[in-house]
Protein backbone atom coordinates (compact mmCIF):
# COMPACT_ATOMS: atom_id res chain seq x y z
CA UNK A 1 0.00 0.00 0.00
CA UNK A 2 1.50 3.32 -1.06
CA UNK A 3 0.36 6.70 0.17
CA UNK A 4 1.54 9.60 -1.95
CA UNK A 5 1.27 13.28 -0.91
CA UNK A 6 -2.14 12.88 0.67
CA UNK A 7 -3.85 15.97 2.07
CA UNK A 8 -7.27 16.11 3.67
CA UNK A 9 -9.45 18.62 5.50
CA UNK A 10 -12.99 18.29 6.82
CA UNK A 11 -15.66 20.85 5.97
CA UNK A 12 -14.48 23.10 8.80
CA UNK A 13 -11.39 23.80 6.70
CA UNK A 14 -8.84 22.63 9.24
CA UNK A 15 -6.27 20.47 7.50
CA UNK A 16 -6.12 17.16 9.37
CA UNK A 17 -3.66 15.34 7.12
CA UNK A 18 -0.90 17.36 5.46
CA UNK A 19 0.99 16.08 2.46
CA UNK A 20 1.57 12.65 3.94
CA UNK A 21 3.57 9.98 2.12
CA UNK A 22 4.57 6.51 3.24
CA UNK A 23 4.52 2.87 2.25
CA UNK A 24 3.11 -0.08 4.09
CA UNK A 25 5.15 -3.26 3.88
CA UNK A 26 3.34 -6.44 2.92
CA UNK A 27 2.91 -9.10 5.56
CA UNK A 28 3.91 -6.72 8.36
CA UNK A 29 2.19 -4.90 11.19
CA UNK A 30 2.32 -1.13 10.81
CA UNK A 31 1.07 0.98 13.71
CA UNK A 32 0.08 4.63 13.57
CA UNK A 33 0.64 6.53 16.83
CA UNK A 34 0.19 10.14 17.84
CA UNK A 35 -1.62 12.34 20.35
CA UNK A 36 -5.34 13.14 20.18
CA UNK A 37 -6.07 15.34 17.20
CA UNK A 38 -2.84 14.38 15.44
CA UNK A 39 -4.82 13.17 12.44
CA UNK A 40 -4.25 9.46 12.89
CA UNK A 41 -7.93 8.59 12.83
CA UNK A 42 -8.45 10.84 9.81
CA UNK A 43 -5.55 9.13 8.09
CA UNK A 44 -7.19 5.79 8.90
CA UNK A 45 -10.47 6.99 7.36
CA UNK A 46 -8.53 7.83 4.19
CA UNK A 47 -6.81 4.44 4.08
CA UNK A 48 -10.19 2.74 4.50
CA UNK A 49 -11.75 4.90 1.77
CA UNK A 50 -14.34 6.35 4.15
CA UNK A 51 -12.95 9.74 3.21
CA UNK A 52 -11.30 10.71 -0.03
CA UNK A 53 -8.02 12.68 -0.18
CA UNK A 54 -8.37 16.23 -1.46
CA UNK A 55 -5.03 15.82 -3.14
CA UNK A 56 -2.63 12.95 -3.49
CA UNK A 57 -3.24 9.27 -4.06
CA UNK A 58 -3.51 6.05 -2.14
CA UNK A 59 -2.46 2.96 -4.07
CA UNK A 60 -3.51 -0.48 -2.98
CA UNK A 61 -1.76 -3.31 -4.85
CA UNK A 62 -0.68 -0.69 -7.37
CA UNK A 63 -4.19 0.57 -8.06
CA UNK A 64 -5.67 3.88 -6.88
CA UNK A 65 -8.35 3.40 -4.20
CA UNK A 66 -10.67 5.57 -6.27
CA UNK A 67 -10.55 3.08 -9.10
CA UNK A 68 -11.77 0.18 -7.01
CA UNK A 69 -15.40 -0.80 -7.23
CA UNK A 70 -16.91 -1.04 -3.71
CA UNK A 71 -17.07 -4.84 -3.60
CA UNK A 72 -13.69 -5.26 -5.20
CA UNK A 73 -12.17 -3.06 -2.50
CA UNK A 74 -13.99 -5.03 0.19
CA UNK A 75 -12.33 -8.18 -1.16
CA UNK A 76 -8.89 -6.63 -0.82
CA UNK A 77 -9.08 -4.58 2.36
CA UNK A 78 -11.07 -5.29 5.52
CA UNK A 79 -11.60 -2.83 8.35
CA UNK A 80 -12.48 -3.10 12.01
CA UNK A 81 -13.73 0.29 13.13
CA UNK A 82 -13.37 1.75 16.57
CA UNK A 83 -17.10 2.01 17.21
CA UNK A 84 -19.32 -0.79 16.05
CA UNK A 85 -23.04 -1.35 16.27
CA UNK A 86 -25.02 -4.51 15.76
CA UNK A 87 -28.67 -5.27 16.46
CA UNK A 88 -29.31 -6.58 19.94
CA UNK A 89 -30.52 -9.95 18.79
CA UNK A 90 -27.74 -10.75 16.30
CA UNK A 91 -25.67 -13.87 16.87
CA UNK A 92 -21.90 -14.00 16.46
CA UNK A 93 -22.20 -16.32 13.48
CA UNK A 94 -24.68 -14.07 11.74
CA UNK A 95 -22.38 -11.09 12.19
CA UNK A 96 -19.43 -13.00 10.76
CA UNK A 97 -21.56 -13.90 7.73
CA UNK A 98 -21.64 -10.18 6.94
CA UNK A 99 -18.00 -10.58 5.99
CA UNK A 100 -19.21 -12.56 2.98
CA UNK A 101 -21.31 -9.66 1.70
CA UNK A 102 -18.75 -8.49 -0.89
CA UNK A 103 -18.89 -11.93 -2.52
CA UNK A 104 -22.64 -11.97 -2.87
CA UNK A 105 -24.87 -10.74 -5.60
CA UNK A 106 -28.18 -9.11 -4.71
CA UNK A 107 -30.70 -11.61 -3.28
CA UNK A 108 -28.12 -14.41 -3.46
CA UNK A 109 -28.21 -17.00 -0.68
CA UNK A 110 -25.19 -18.17 1.31
CA UNK A 111 -23.16 -20.82 -0.43
CA UNK A 112 -21.29 -23.73 1.17
CA UNK A 113 -18.04 -21.91 0.51
CA UNK A 114 -19.30 -19.00 2.62
CA UNK A 115 -20.16 -21.38 5.46
CA UNK A 116 -16.65 -22.85 5.38
CA UNK A 117 -14.98 -19.46 5.47
CA UNK A 118 -17.23 -18.23 8.29
CA UNK A 119 -16.37 -21.36 10.24
CA UNK A 120 -12.68 -20.76 9.62
CA UNK A 121 -12.92 -17.13 10.76
CA UNK A 122 -14.75 -18.19 13.91
CA UNK A 123 -12.09 -20.79 14.69
CA UNK A 124 -9.16 -18.43 14.06
CA UNK A 125 -10.64 -15.91 16.47
CA UNK A 126 -11.54 -18.59 19.02
CA UNK A 127 -15.26 -17.85 18.83
CA UNK A 128 -16.44 -21.09 17.28
CA UNK A 129 -17.87 -22.41 20.55
CA UNK A 130 -19.68 -19.11 21.08
CA UNK A 131 -21.04 -18.73 17.57
CA UNK A 132 -24.69 -19.00 18.63
CA UNK A 133 -24.37 -16.42 21.38
CA UNK A 134 -25.76 -12.93 20.98
CA UNK A 135 -23.19 -10.21 20.37
CA UNK A 136 -24.49 -8.15 23.28
CA UNK A 137 -23.91 -11.04 25.67
CA UNK A 138 -20.19 -11.21 24.84
CA UNK A 139 -17.55 -9.35 26.83
CA UNK A 140 -15.94 -6.31 25.21
CA UNK A 141 -12.88 -8.27 24.20
CA UNK A 142 -14.91 -11.06 22.66
CA UNK A 143 -17.03 -8.54 20.81
CA UNK A 144 -13.84 -7.11 19.35
CA UNK A 145 -12.87 -10.64 18.31
CA UNK A 146 -16.25 -11.04 16.63
CA UNK A 147 -15.71 -7.89 14.56
CA UNK A 148 -12.25 -9.11 13.63
CA UNK A 149 -13.80 -12.44 12.62
CA UNK A 150 -16.21 -10.58 10.35
CA UNK A 151 -13.30 -8.76 8.73
CA UNK A 152 -11.42 -12.06 8.31
CA UNK A 153 -14.42 -13.59 6.56
CA UNK A 154 -13.85 -11.00 3.85
CA UNK A 155 -10.71 -12.99 3.01
CA UNK A 156 -8.63 -9.93 2.27
CA UNK A 157 -4.84 -9.64 2.25
CA UNK A 158 -5.11 -6.33 4.15
CA UNK A 159 -6.64 -5.76 7.59
CA UNK A 160 -7.00 -2.29 9.10
CA UNK A 161 -7.86 -1.82 12.76
CA UNK A 162 -8.80 1.53 14.26
CA UNK A 163 -7.85 1.56 17.95
CA UNK A 164 -8.65 -2.12 18.45
CA UNK A 165 -7.66 -2.07 22.13
CA UNK A 166 -9.40 1.09 23.35
CA UNK A 167 -12.12 0.46 25.94
CA UNK A 168 -10.75 -3.00 26.69
CA UNK A 169 -9.21 -4.09 29.96
CA UNK A 170 -5.53 -4.99 29.93
CA UNK A 171 -6.15 -8.72 29.53
CA UNK A 172 -8.16 -8.25 26.38
CA UNK A 173 -5.81 -5.58 25.06
CA UNK A 174 -3.06 -8.17 24.93
CA UNK A 175 -5.47 -10.87 23.88
CA UNK A 176 -6.42 -8.82 20.81
CA UNK A 177 -2.82 -7.83 20.06
CA UNK A 178 -1.71 -11.45 20.23
CA UNK A 179 -4.47 -12.33 17.83
CA UNK A 180 -3.28 -9.59 15.48
CA UNK A 181 0.25 -10.95 15.62
CA UNK A 182 -1.04 -14.44 15.00
CA UNK A 183 -2.94 -13.21 11.94
CA UNK A 184 0.27 -11.77 10.53
CA UNK A 185 2.28 -14.91 11.23
CA UNK A 186 -0.23 -17.59 10.33
CA UNK A 187 -2.41 -15.92 7.71
CA UNK A 188 0.23 -13.63 6.25
CA UNK A 189 -2.01 -10.58 6.55
CA UNK A 190 -0.75 -7.04 6.07
CA UNK A 191 -2.01 -5.15 9.11
CA UNK A 192 -2.33 -1.44 9.76
CA UNK A 193 -3.62 -0.27 13.11
CA UNK A 194 -3.95 2.77 15.30
CA UNK A 195 -2.82 2.38 18.91
CA UNK A 196 -2.67 4.70 21.89
CA UNK A 197 -0.24 2.73 24.01
CA UNK A 198 3.37 3.29 22.91
CA UNK A 199 4.70 0.18 24.62
CA UNK A 200 2.14 -1.96 22.85
CA UNK A 201 3.08 -0.31 19.59
CA UNK A 202 6.78 -1.06 20.21
CA UNK A 203 6.06 -4.61 21.21
CA UNK A 204 3.70 -5.61 18.42
CA UNK A 205 4.71 -3.55 15.37
CA UNK A 206 7.16 -4.10 12.58
CA UNK A 207 6.93 -0.42 11.72
CA UNK A 208 5.61 2.67 13.47
CA UNK A 209 4.31 5.88 11.94
CA UNK A 210 4.33 8.77 14.42
CA UNK A 211 2.01 11.65 13.61
CA UNK A 212 1.61 15.15 14.95
CA UNK A 213 -0.59 17.96 13.61
CA UNK A 214 -1.46 16.02 10.51
CA UNK A 215 2.11 15.31 9.54
CA UNK A 216 4.37 12.32 9.87
CA UNK A 217 7.16 13.08 12.33
CA UNK A 218 8.93 9.75 12.12
CA UNK A 219 8.43 6.36 10.58
CA UNK A 220 10.25 3.07 10.58
CA UNK A 221 11.43 0.30 12.87
CA UNK A 222 10.14 0.97 16.41
CA UNK A 223 13.59 0.30 17.88
CA UNK A 224 15.11 3.02 15.79
CA UNK A 225 12.49 5.72 15.84
CA UNK A 226 11.04 5.59 19.37
CA UNK A 227 13.43 7.89 21.22
CA UNK A 228 13.30 10.28 24.15
CA UNK A 229 13.44 13.19 21.70
CA UNK A 230 10.59 11.87 19.54
CA UNK A 231 8.30 11.35 22.53
CA UNK A 232 9.07 14.88 23.70
CA UNK A 233 8.35 16.26 20.25
CA UNK A 234 5.20 14.28 19.50
CA UNK A 235 3.53 13.99 22.89
CA UNK A 236 5.37 16.64 24.94
CA UNK A 237 6.09 13.98 27.54
CA UNK A 238 9.36 13.21 29.31
CA UNK A 239 10.20 9.54 29.07
CA UNK A 240 12.99 7.11 29.71
CA UNK A 241 13.52 4.37 27.24
CA UNK A 242 15.11 1.17 28.46
CA UNK A 243 16.28 -1.96 26.83
CA UNK A 244 15.92 -5.18 28.75
CA UNK A 245 17.38 -8.49 27.69
CA UNK A 246 14.22 -10.43 28.43
CA UNK A 247 11.47 -8.04 27.54
CA UNK A 248 13.12 -5.92 24.87
CA UNK A 249 12.65 -2.19 24.54
CA UNK A 250 10.12 -0.32 26.70
CA UNK A 251 9.26 3.20 27.61
CA UNK A 252 8.33 4.73 30.95
CA UNK A 253 6.67 8.16 30.94
CA UNK A 254 7.95 10.48 33.70
CA UNK A 255 5.94 13.65 33.36
CA UNK A 256 5.02 16.57 31.16
CA UNK B 1 -37.87 -19.72 16.42
CA UNK B 2 -41.02 -20.94 18.13
CA UNK B 3 -42.05 -17.54 19.37
CA UNK B 4 -41.74 -16.18 15.83
CA UNK B 5 -43.93 -18.84 14.28
CA UNK B 6 -46.53 -18.67 17.05
CA UNK B 7 -46.73 -14.88 16.74
CA UNK B 8 -47.15 -15.09 12.99
CA UNK B 9 -49.83 -17.76 13.34
CA UNK B 10 -51.73 -15.69 15.89
CA UNK B 11 -51.98 -12.66 13.59
CA UNK B 12 -52.78 -14.96 10.67
CA UNK B 13 -55.72 -16.39 12.61
CA UNK B 14 -56.89 -13.11 14.12
CA UNK B 15 -56.91 -11.29 10.79
CA UNK B 16 -59.70 -13.28 9.07
CA UNK B 17 -61.66 -13.35 12.32
CA UNK B 18 -61.44 -9.57 12.59
CA UNK B 19 -62.46 -9.19 8.94
CA UNK B 20 -65.53 -11.37 9.43
CA UNK B 21 -66.47 -9.62 12.65
CA UNK B 22 -66.02 -6.20 11.09
CA UNK B 23 -68.03 -7.15 8.01
CA UNK B 24 -70.96 -8.49 9.97
CA UNK B 25 -71.14 -5.91 12.76
CA UNK B 26 -72.43 -2.33 12.68
CA UNK B 27 -75.57 -0.42 11.88
CA UNK B 28 -76.66 -3.41 9.83
CA UNK B 29 -76.04 -6.71 11.55
CA UNK B 30 -75.91 -9.92 9.56
CA UNK B 31 -74.57 -13.33 10.45
CA UNK B 32 -71.46 -14.64 8.76
CA UNK B 33 -73.57 -17.21 6.95
CA UNK B 34 -76.00 -14.59 5.62
CA UNK B 35 -73.04 -12.58 4.46
CA UNK B 36 -71.47 -15.43 2.49
CA UNK B 37 -74.84 -16.43 1.03
CA UNK B 38 -75.67 -12.85 0.11
CA UNK B 39 -72.32 -12.36 -1.58
CA UNK B 40 -72.91 -15.33 -3.85
CA UNK B 41 -76.58 -14.77 -4.63
CA UNK B 42 -76.59 -10.98 -4.60
CA UNK B 43 -80.18 -11.17 -3.41
CA UNK B 44 -79.75 -9.95 0.14
CA UNK B 45 -80.28 -6.16 0.31
CA UNK B 46 -78.38 -5.84 3.56
CA UNK B 47 -75.39 -7.70 2.20
CA UNK B 48 -75.40 -5.53 -0.90
CA UNK B 49 -75.21 -2.43 1.27
CA UNK B 50 -72.40 -3.99 3.28
CA UNK B 51 -70.61 -4.83 0.07
CA UNK B 52 -70.78 -1.26 -1.16
CA UNK B 53 -70.12 0.54 2.11
CA UNK B 54 -68.38 -1.75 4.53
CA UNK B 55 -66.15 -3.76 2.23
CA UNK B 56 -64.24 -0.84 0.74
CA UNK B 57 -63.73 0.42 4.24
CA UNK B 58 -62.39 -2.90 5.47
CA UNK B 59 -60.04 -3.32 2.53
CA UNK B 60 -58.78 0.23 2.90
CA UNK B 61 -58.24 -0.24 6.63
CA UNK B 62 -56.24 -3.39 5.99
CA UNK B 63 -54.03 -1.86 3.34
CA UNK B 64 -53.56 1.43 5.16
CA UNK B 65 -52.55 -0.40 8.33
CA UNK B 66 -50.14 -2.67 6.50
CA UNK B 67 -48.64 0.20 4.52
CA UNK B 68 -48.15 2.46 7.53
CA UNK B 69 -46.69 -0.29 9.70
CA UNK B 70 -44.20 -1.35 7.01
CA UNK B 71 -43.41 2.28 6.25
CA UNK B 72 -42.54 2.66 9.93
CA UNK B 73 -40.29 -0.40 9.83
CA UNK B 74 -38.46 0.91 6.78
CA UNK B 75 -38.06 4.46 8.11
CA UNK B 76 -36.72 3.10 11.39
CA UNK B 77 -34.18 1.06 9.49
CA UNK B 78 -33.12 3.92 7.21
CA UNK B 79 -32.88 6.47 10.00
CA UNK B 80 -31.61 3.98 12.59
CA UNK B 81 -34.17 5.44 14.91
CA UNK B 82 -36.81 3.38 16.69
CA UNK B 83 -39.01 6.47 16.92
CA UNK B 84 -39.10 7.29 13.23
CA UNK B 85 -42.66 6.98 12.04
CA UNK B 86 -44.42 8.53 9.06
CA UNK B 87 -46.98 10.28 11.28
CA UNK B 88 -44.52 11.68 13.78
CA UNK B 89 -41.84 12.91 11.40
CA UNK B 90 -44.29 14.68 9.13
CA UNK B 91 -44.35 12.40 6.08
CA UNK B 92 -48.08 11.80 6.53
CA UNK B 93 -48.93 15.45 7.11
CA UNK B 94 -46.84 16.41 4.06
CA UNK B 95 -48.86 13.95 2.00
CA UNK B 96 -52.11 15.08 3.55
CA UNK B 97 -51.36 18.72 2.84
CA UNK B 98 -50.57 18.17 -0.82
CA UNK B 99 -53.60 15.91 -1.19
CA UNK B 100 -55.71 18.63 0.36
CA UNK B 101 -54.33 21.27 -1.98
CA UNK B 102 -55.19 19.08 -4.94
CA UNK B 103 -58.69 18.30 -3.75
CA UNK B 104 -59.37 21.97 -3.02
CA UNK B 105 -57.89 23.72 -6.03
CA UNK B 106 -57.56 21.10 -8.73
CA UNK B 107 -60.32 18.56 -8.16
CA UNK B 108 -59.87 17.34 -11.74
CA UNK B 109 -56.44 15.97 -10.83
CA UNK B 110 -58.11 13.52 -8.46
CA UNK B 111 -56.55 10.50 -10.11
CA UNK B 112 -53.07 11.86 -9.60
CA UNK B 113 -53.53 12.19 -5.84
CA UNK B 114 -51.32 9.19 -5.08
CA UNK B 115 -48.46 10.75 -7.02
CA UNK B 116 -48.98 14.20 -5.53
CA UNK B 117 -49.32 12.77 -2.03
CA UNK B 118 -46.02 10.98 -2.63
CA UNK B 119 -44.36 14.26 -3.57
CA UNK B 120 -45.69 15.87 -0.39
CA UNK B 121 -44.48 12.98 1.75
CA UNK B 122 -41.08 12.95 0.06
CA UNK B 123 -40.71 16.68 0.62
CA UNK B 124 -41.39 16.33 4.34
CA UNK B 125 -39.04 13.36 4.57
CA UNK B 126 -36.23 15.18 2.77
CA UNK B 127 -36.60 18.15 5.07
CA UNK B 128 -36.42 16.04 8.23
CA UNK B 129 -33.60 13.94 6.87
CA UNK B 130 -31.39 16.77 5.69
CA UNK B 131 -32.03 18.89 8.79
CA UNK B 132 -31.11 16.08 11.16
CA UNK B 133 -28.22 14.75 9.09
CA UNK B 134 -25.80 17.24 10.57
CA UNK B 135 -26.40 16.00 14.09
CA UNK B 136 -25.52 12.49 12.94
CA UNK B 137 -29.18 11.50 12.78
CA UNK B 138 -29.41 11.89 16.55
CA UNK B 139 -32.65 10.09 17.44
CA UNK B 140 -34.29 12.65 19.69
CA UNK B 141 -33.22 15.64 17.66
CA UNK B 142 -34.65 14.02 14.55
CA UNK B 143 -37.97 13.52 16.29
CA UNK B 144 -38.01 17.17 17.36
CA UNK B 145 -37.34 18.30 13.81
CA UNK B 146 -40.04 15.89 12.63
CA UNK B 147 -42.51 17.33 15.11
CA UNK B 148 -41.75 20.82 13.80
CA UNK B 149 -42.15 19.80 10.15
CA UNK B 150 -45.32 17.96 11.07
CA UNK B 151 -46.70 21.05 12.81
CA UNK B 152 -45.94 23.24 9.79
CA UNK B 153 -47.72 20.97 7.33
CA UNK B 154 -50.62 20.40 9.69
CA UNK B 155 -50.86 24.16 10.12
CA UNK B 156 -50.98 24.71 6.38
CA UNK B 157 -53.69 22.09 6.08
CA UNK B 158 -55.80 23.73 8.78
CA UNK B 159 -55.28 27.10 7.17
CA UNK B 160 -56.52 25.75 3.91
CA UNK B 161 -59.52 24.16 5.53
CA UNK B 162 -60.60 27.21 7.48
CA UNK B 163 -60.25 29.43 4.43
CA UNK B 164 -62.23 27.12 2.25
CA UNK B 165 -65.34 25.88 3.97
CA UNK B 166 -66.98 24.52 0.85
CA UNK B 167 -64.64 21.55 0.58
CA UNK B 168 -64.86 20.93 4.30
CA UNK B 169 -66.27 17.47 3.97
CA UNK B 170 -63.47 16.20 1.80
CA UNK B 171 -60.81 18.00 3.77
CA UNK B 172 -61.78 16.44 7.04
CA UNK B 173 -61.52 13.00 5.55
CA UNK B 174 -57.90 13.64 4.67
CA UNK B 175 -56.66 15.11 7.92
CA UNK B 176 -58.74 12.96 10.24
CA UNK B 177 -59.25 9.53 9.01
CA UNK B 178 -62.88 8.58 9.22
CA UNK B 179 -62.79 5.90 6.56
CA UNK B 180 -66.46 6.55 5.85
CA UNK B 181 -67.74 7.16 2.35
CA UNK B 182 -64.92 5.20 0.79
CA UNK B 183 -65.64 3.82 -2.65
CA UNK B 184 -64.25 1.05 -4.79
CA UNK B 185 -62.22 3.71 -6.60
CA UNK B 186 -60.32 4.41 -3.39
CA UNK B 187 -59.88 0.68 -2.92
CA UNK B 188 -58.37 0.39 -6.35
CA UNK B 189 -55.76 3.06 -5.68
CA UNK B 190 -54.64 1.71 -2.34
CA UNK B 191 -54.65 -1.92 -3.45
CA UNK B 192 -52.55 -1.28 -6.53
CA UNK B 193 -49.94 1.06 -5.05
CA UNK B 194 -50.07 -0.54 -1.62
CA UNK B 195 -49.43 -4.05 -2.94
CA UNK B 196 -46.63 -2.75 -5.10
CA UNK B 197 -44.94 -1.00 -2.18
CA UNK B 198 -45.41 -3.94 0.17
CA UNK B 199 -44.04 -6.37 -2.38
CA UNK B 200 -40.91 -4.29 -2.94
CA UNK B 201 -40.54 -3.93 0.83
CA UNK B 202 -40.50 -7.73 1.23
CA UNK B 203 -37.70 -7.98 -1.30
CA UNK B 204 -35.74 -5.27 0.46
CA UNK B 205 -35.63 -7.14 3.78
CA UNK B 206 -31.92 -7.99 3.44
CA UNK B 207 -31.00 -4.37 2.76
CA UNK B 208 -33.04 -3.19 5.71
CA UNK B 209 -31.14 -5.70 7.85
CA UNK B 210 -27.78 -4.49 6.60
CA UNK B 211 -28.57 -0.94 7.69
CA UNK B 212 -28.43 -2.03 11.32
CA UNK B 213 -24.63 -1.96 10.99
CA UNK B 214 -22.81 1.38 10.88
CA UNK B 215 -22.30 3.24 7.61
CA UNK B 216 -18.52 2.88 7.83
CA UNK B 217 -18.72 -0.87 8.40
CA UNK B 218 -21.12 -1.31 5.50
CA UNK B 219 -18.98 0.88 3.29
CA UNK B 220 -16.00 -1.36 3.97
CA UNK B 221 -18.11 -4.41 3.16
CA UNK B 222 -18.61 -2.98 -0.32
CA UNK B 223 -22.28 -2.27 0.35
CA UNK B 224 -23.78 0.80 -1.35
CA UNK B 225 -25.28 2.32 1.77
CA UNK B 226 -26.66 5.45 0.17
CA UNK B 227 -28.28 3.60 -2.69
CA UNK B 228 -29.98 1.22 -0.24
CA UNK B 229 -31.08 4.15 1.94
CA UNK B 230 -32.52 5.95 -1.05
CA UNK B 231 -34.47 2.97 -2.38
CA UNK B 232 -35.83 2.01 1.03
CA UNK B 233 -36.82 5.62 1.75
CA UNK B 234 -38.71 5.87 -1.53
CA UNK B 235 -40.68 2.74 -0.72
CA UNK B 236 -41.36 3.92 2.84
CA UNK B 237 -42.61 7.31 1.68
CA UNK B 238 -44.69 5.73 -1.07
CA UNK B 239 -46.44 3.42 1.40
CA UNK B 240 -47.12 6.19 3.90
CA UNK B 241 -48.35 8.65 1.26
CA UNK B 242 -50.72 6.21 -0.38
CA UNK B 243 -52.18 5.26 2.97
CA UNK B 244 -52.60 8.92 3.89
CA UNK B 245 -54.01 9.96 0.52
CA UNK B 246 -56.68 7.27 0.66
CA UNK B 247 -57.32 6.61 4.34
CA UNK B 248 -56.24 9.88 5.95
CA UNK B 249 -53.80 10.62 8.73
CA UNK B 250 -52.89 7.97 11.23
CA UNK B 251 -50.17 8.35 13.78
CA UNK B 252 -48.50 5.68 15.88
CA UNK B 253 -49.31 2.67 13.68
CA UNK B 254 -45.81 2.75 12.23
CA UNK B 255 -44.43 2.98 15.75
CA UNK B 256 -46.60 0.57 17.65
CA UNK B 257 -46.60 -2.33 15.22
CA UNK B 258 -42.87 -2.52 14.40
CA UNK B 259 -42.01 -2.24 18.06
CA UNK B 260 -44.34 -5.04 19.06
CA UNK B 261 -42.97 -6.94 16.07
CA UNK B 262 -39.39 -6.60 17.29
CA UNK B 263 -40.22 -8.06 20.67
CA UNK B 264 -42.21 -10.91 19.14
CA UNK B 265 -40.35 -11.89 15.96
CA UNK B 266 -37.02 -10.08 16.44
CA UNK B 267 -35.25 -7.41 14.43
CA UNK B 268 -34.65 -9.56 11.33
CA UNK B 269 -36.63 -7.84 8.60
CA UNK B 270 -37.29 -11.13 6.87
CA UNK B 271 -39.78 -11.71 9.70
CA UNK B 272 -40.43 -8.17 10.82
CA UNK B 273 -41.80 -6.90 7.50
CA UNK B 274 -44.34 -9.71 6.95
CA UNK B 275 -45.36 -9.57 10.60
CA UNK B 276 -45.83 -5.80 10.51
CA UNK B 277 -47.87 -6.10 7.32
CA UNK B 278 -50.34 -8.44 8.99
CA UNK B 279 -50.33 -6.83 12.42
CA UNK B 280 -50.66 -3.31 10.97
CA UNK B 281 -53.64 -4.41 8.89
CA UNK B 282 -55.18 -6.02 11.95
CA UNK B 283 -54.61 -3.01 14.18
CA UNK B 284 -56.28 -0.43 11.91
CA UNK B 285 -59.14 -2.74 11.13
CA UNK B 286 -59.77 -3.23 14.83
CA UNK B 287 -59.40 0.49 15.52
CA UNK B 288 -61.89 1.32 12.78
CA UNK B 289 -64.32 -1.37 13.84
CA UNK B 290 -64.20 -0.18 17.45
CA UNK B 291 -64.54 3.40 16.25
CA UNK B 292 -67.73 2.80 14.35
CA UNK B 293 -69.41 0.49 16.86
CA UNK B 294 -68.45 1.82 20.27
CA UNK B 295 -70.69 4.90 20.21
CA UNK B 296 -73.00 3.93 17.35
CA UNK B 297 -74.65 5.59 15.58
CA UNK B 298 -71.86 8.13 16.16
CA UNK B 299 -68.53 7.31 14.60
CA UNK B 300 -65.19 7.80 16.27
CA UNK B 301 -62.47 8.11 13.62
CA UNK B 302 -60.04 5.20 13.65
CA UNK B 303 -57.17 7.68 13.85
CA UNK B 304 -58.53 8.96 17.17
CA UNK B 305 -58.71 5.44 18.55
CA UNK B 306 -55.10 4.98 17.36
CA UNK B 307 -54.00 8.23 18.97
CA UNK B 308 -55.53 7.24 22.29
CA UNK B 309 -53.69 3.92 22.25
CA UNK B 310 -50.54 5.27 20.65
CA UNK B 311 -49.84 8.34 22.76
CA UNK B 312 -49.10 6.52 26.00
CA UNK B 313 -47.16 3.95 24.04
CA UNK B 314 -44.90 6.62 22.56
CA UNK B 315 -44.07 7.87 26.04
CA UNK B 316 -43.28 4.33 27.06
CA UNK B 317 -41.00 3.92 24.05
CA UNK B 318 -39.21 7.21 24.61
CA UNK B 319 -38.40 6.09 28.11
CA UNK B 320 -36.65 2.97 26.93
CA UNK B 321 -35.49 4.02 23.46
CA UNK B 322 -31.87 4.20 24.63
CA UNK B 323 -31.62 0.48 24.53
CA UNK B 324 -32.93 0.05 21.03
CA UNK B 325 -30.33 -0.10 18.27
CA UNK B 326 -27.66 0.34 20.92
CA UNK B 327 -27.67 4.14 20.94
Amino acid sequence: MDIKNVTFAYQDGIVRVKDVSFSIAKGKITTIIGPNGSGKSTLMSLLTNNNKPQSGHIYLEGKDLNEYRPKELAKTLAVVHQYNVAPRDMTVEKLVYYGRLPYKKMFQQDRSEDAEIVQWALKVTGLYERRHMLIENLSGGQQQRAWIAMALAQKTPYLLLDEPTSNLDIYYQYDILNLVKQLRDEQGLTIVMVLHDINQAIQFSDAIIAMKDGEIVAQGDPKEIVTKELMQEVYGVDVVIKEDEDIGMYMVPLGV
Amino acid sequence: MNKKIVSMLIVLILLPLAIIYSATTGSIDVTAWELVKGLFTGADENVNIIKDLRFPRIIISLFAGAALAVSGVLLQSVMRNPLAEPGIIGVSSGSAFVTLVVLTFFPTLFFFTPLLAFIGGALAFLLVYSLSWKSGLNPLRMILIGVAINAVFTGFSELLMSSNASSMMQSVSVTHSTLTMKTWNDVQIIVIYGSLGLLVAFFLNAWANHLSLSDATLHNLGFRVNLARFVISVVAVLLASIATAVAGMFTFVGLLVPHIGRTLVGSDHKWLIPFSTLAGALLILIADTIGRTIMAPLEVPASIIMAIIGGPFLIFLLRKSDRIYGH
